[in-house]
Order: C-alpha cells, then sequence, then structure tokens
C-alpha cells in the first residue's frame, strides 16, 4: 500500500529533515505516527499528501511512484486519499455542503445521489443534517474537526492522512474522532494517524512508527 | 480587490479610448498629406467658365493632374457652413459675393510635376489672380500630425503597457487572496484544469463587462459633447468636423484589448496556478 525506500528530505544541505526513511504500510493498517516537534512527522505527511516531493529515494503508494505526478495529475492521486488536517481546512466562506462534496464533484453524481452521500457522511459522524446549511465559523471546534472527517471520508478513500486530527480538540471530541478513524481500518481503510498525544496511544495497541531527528526509531 | 481591478480596466480602456478619438479628431482639421501636391489657382472675379475649361484644357498639355472648379456659390455655402450667424451678418453688410473667386484646385501626380508648374509663366495668365501653393501651410501641418500621431501612439502602447502590467498584477492578487481556497480544492481532488477554467471564467466575465461598459461609456460621453457643440452655433465648425471612432477601427480595438487581455490572463494563471499545484 505505502513503500518509502531510502527516502531523503532536504530543505538545508546539512540539515536532512527526513533521513533514510524505509518503510511498508499494509492495506487495512491502523498507524500511528509519533515524535516530537520537528521530528520530521508533517514532512512525511507533505510528501503522502503530495505537498512536496522527496529530495531522494522513492515512495511508493497504490504501487504507484509518487515522483510520477505532475501538477496536471496531482488530482488523479488526491482522489483516492482522505485527508485531515490539524487546522480543518475549511473553507471559511462556503457552505459545509459546498465544502464536504469537494472530493466528489468530479464523479458527476446527481443531486439526490450527492443528497444521499451528504445525509449518510453527515450521520456517519455524529452531526445532524442541519449541520450542511451552515458556514464553518458557526460551528465549535470538535464540530468543525467533525465535519473535516466527513470530507476526508465522503469519497470512500482507501488510504486516510490525518496530521494532527485531534491537536485543537478536547478529549471527548479527540476520542469520538479517533474512534471513527480506528474504525475505518477494520473496513480495510488504511490510516496514518500523525500525533504526539500519548494518551491516545494508551488506549489502543496499534502499529507505531516513532520519527526522531527525521529517522525512524 | 476585484472591484478595484475592474474600475481600473475601466478608467484605462476608456482613456485609450479618448486618445484614439483625440488623434482621430486631430487629424480632421489638420491638412492631408495629398495636399503637399497641391495648388489653388485663384481666378479673376470676372472669368468665365469656357475660359476656366479652356486653361484646363491648356494645362492637361503639359502638366498631369486632376482638377477640381470650386464655384461661387460653393465658396459661399462652405463659408456660411463654417462659420452660421457670423456669415450672415458679414454677408449682409459686405456684398461678399462679389468679392469671392472661383478656385480651381490642382493636385498633382507628383512634387516634381507641380515645381515645374509653378515655375511656368502661369501667373501672367490673363484671367489667373493668383497662384497659391498649399505645401507650405501642408507641411506645417503634417509636421505638427506627426507629432501628435507620435505622441498618441506612444500614450496608446503605453495604456497597452501598463493595462497588461496591471492585469498581470491583479490577477496575481486575486489568486493571491484565493490561494488558501484554491490549496484546499486542490487537496481535495479539485483538478488543475478545473480551477483554471473557473477563474478564466470569472475574470472574462468581468472583463467583458468592464470592456463593453467603457466602449459604451466613451461613446456615450462622445455623443453628448458632440451633440453640446453642435446646438451651440459658434462651435458648429468642430461640431462638424469631429467623429467616433469607425466601426472597424472600434471593432479592432476592442479584439485587441481582448487578445492583450487572453494572453496575460492565460500566462499570470498558469504561473501562479503551477506555483500552487506544484510540489517540487
Amino acid at each position: 500500500m505505502i513503500e518509502f525506500k531510502h527516502v531523503y528530505k532536504v530543505y538545508q544541505a546539512d540539515k536532512p529533515v527526513l533521513k533514510n526513511i524505509n518503510l511498508k504500510i499494509q492495506q487495512g493498517e491502523f498507524i500511528f505516527l509519533t515524535g516530537h516537534s520537528g521530528a520530521g512527522k508533517s514532512t512525511l505527511f507533505k510528501i503522502l499528501s503530495l505537498q512536496q516531493k522527496c529530495s531522494s529515494g522513492q515512495v511508493e503508494v497504490f504501487g504507484r511512484n509518487l515522483n510520477e505526478f505532475n501538477f496536471n495529475t496531482i488530482h488523479e492521486y488526491r482522489r483516492k486519499i482522505g485527508l485531515m488536517f490539524q487546522d480543518f481546512k475549511l473553507i471559511a466562506d462556503k457552505l459545509i455542503k459546498d465544502q464536504l462534496i469537494l472530493p466528489i464533484e468530479y464523479l458527476k453524481l446527481s443531486k439526490s445521489e450527492i443528497s444521499e452521500r451528504l445525509h449518510q457522511i453527515i450521520e456517519k459522524v455524529n452531526l445532524p443534517v442541519s449541520v450542511i446549511e451552515e458556514f464553518p465559523e458557526s460551528l465549535s471546534g470538535g464540530e468543525q474537526q467533525k465535519i473535516a472527517l466527513a470530507r476526508a471520508l465522503i469519497h470512500q478513500p482507501e488510504l486516510i492522512l490525518a496530521d494532527e486530527p485531534t491537536g485543537n480538540l478536547d478529549k471527548a471530541a479527540s476520542r469520538v474522532v479517533f474512534d471513527l478513524l480506528t474504525d475505518l481500518s477494520t473496513k480495510k481503510v488504511t490510516v496514518l494517524f500523525i500525533t504526539h498525544d500519548e494518551s491516545l496511544l494508551d488506549i489502543r495497541k496499534h502499529k507505531e512508527i516513532h520519527l526522531k531527528q527525521g529517522e525512524i526509531q | 480587490m476585484r472591484s478595484l481591478f475592474n474600475l481600473f480596466n475601466f478608467l484605462m480602456v476608456v482613456f485609450l479610448i479618448y486618445t484614439q478619438l483625440l488623434n482621430k479628431n486631430f487629424n480632421n482639421f489638420l491638412v492631408n498629406s495629398d495636399d503637399m501636391n497641391k495648388v489653388n489657382i485663384y481666378l479673376k472675379t470676372s472669368t468665365e467658365k469656357n475660359e476656366v475649361d479652356a486653361l484646363i484644357a491648356q494645362l492637361k498639355k503639359d502638366y498631369q493632374f486632376d482638377s477640381k472648379i470650386i464655384d461661387k456659390n460653393e465658396s459661399i455655402n462652405d463659408f456660411q457652413k463654417s462659420f452660421g450667424d457670423y456669415s450672415k451678418n458679414i454677408l449682409s453688410i459686405v456684398d461678399i459675393e462679389d468679392l469671392i473667386p472661383q478656385v480651381v484646385e490642382l493636385s498633382f501626380k507628383s512634387e516634381s510635376e507641380k515645381d515645374l508648374f509653378l515655375k511656368s509663366t502661369i501667373k501672367t495668365n490673363d484671367i489667373i489672380e493668383d497662384v497659391s501653393d498649399l505645401s507650405q501651410w501642408s507641411q506645417k501641418m503634417i509636421n505638427i500630425k506627426k507629432i501628435i500621431e507620435r505622441y498618441i501612439l506612444g500614450t496608446s502602447l503605453g495604456l497597452l503597457g501598463v493595462i497588461a502590467f496591471m492585469t498581470f498584477f491583479f490577477i496575481k492578487i486575486i489568486i493571491l487572496y484565493q490561494r488558501k481556497e484554491i490549496e484546499i480544492q486542490s487537496l481535495f481532488g479539485r483538478s488543475y484544469q478545473k480551477i483554471y477554467f473557473s477563474l478564466v471564467k470569472q475574470l472574462w466575465l468581468d472583463y467583458l463587462v468592464v470592456l463593453t461598459t467603457a466602449f459604451i461609456f466613451a461613446w456615450g460621453s462622445f455623443s453628448l459633447v458632440s451633440q453640446k457643440l453642435s446646438s451651440q452655433k459658434e462651435m458648429y465648425y468642430i461640431s462638424d468636423r469631429i467623429g467616433f471612432l469607425s466601426a472597424s477601427y472600434t471593432g479592432l480595438l476592442f479584439v485587441s484589448l481582448i487578445v492583450l487581455f487572453a494572453i496575460t490572463s492565460f500566462l499570470v494563471l498558469k504561473q501562479q496556478l503551477k506555483h500552487i499545484y506544484s510540489n517540487d
């Protein structure tokens, strides 16, 4: 599913952010990616979400080398993955429903099909359906992250990449998001969960990749 | 930001149209370059039509030219048309008709031909009062015309350059304003092409509205000024000679501005979106 082969990422010549990363993640696995600030977690996330390219080495996802994608083809890859961010990345002046249909707009579904999908996903993240007619600013942090989760799941991706998705949430809201994500791995969805929240690690014993100064420990 | 961009474009286009109008209407007042080879022969007031015909026939044997006879009536009509009520007053005070000579306008095929004619003994002809070489006056007018044309061309090119640069700059700023939204759309699978075309649609719609409004505004304001001038008798001379740009020239200007915008917006959008989409 995901394979890193001798991956390096260098911004400054003498200070590589990622050093010789080699790892394999199988389909349906739930992986915690942990490490202190500056350990290279976010860089690894950016490489996997094609926001950046690795300086050397090779990253393969779904059997394709990520270096092959360019600005013209990048969407083909991103339509197969679900992304979650600590800052939610919701568009302030767009209705929730418009943000949720973003990952499925290319499917050219009918209005009724879109409506059905919206209702299903909103129910899945335990929010009232009326929320889709609102703007992000009228929602709490926990609700916004649930919307972000719904947007990451609506197109039924095979891979979820979540960068500190519980970083801005209280414990209860974190637990809800975490439970929803762990539940996905039982449905053959691969989840890479980047966090530094030790309490979440204590709850479930999943595979953990720990990064320290750009290297896997 | 979009409103500012649209307002700027509107003002620039209106300014550009006014510059072209200035050019066109200055030319209307200045002597045509064809006048360089023209000579006016002023005939004595007592000259009969058959004498004029005989004179032209005689000259045609030695020189190549086109001729035009401007008789008294035509001269008086022209005088009245140009000076409106003033002409009536003058005509009533002085019996000007007897003073106005018939004129034969000769347009020579070449300047050398005209020079030969001027060196001849034509002035000694009995029916000729005077011979006037229009080229001296024309030369001065042509020099002024050239200066104005150069100034207008420079200003027009400068304006087009400013429009292109500011289009580039404003679109860049607009994308910068929308950058976060574009980045999010890109992260959630919207293709480069889809974002490109949605921005193009947005910008083109604005631009076409601005362009059309600017042309209508320029035409409307010009018509208004022209109407005001023609309603004042003392301005008749001016209002009779000014005119808006021809349909073909207006079309050319419109198309040129569209092409300029198409090229500039294509370049800046491609550059900026590539930059956002790039994962290097």
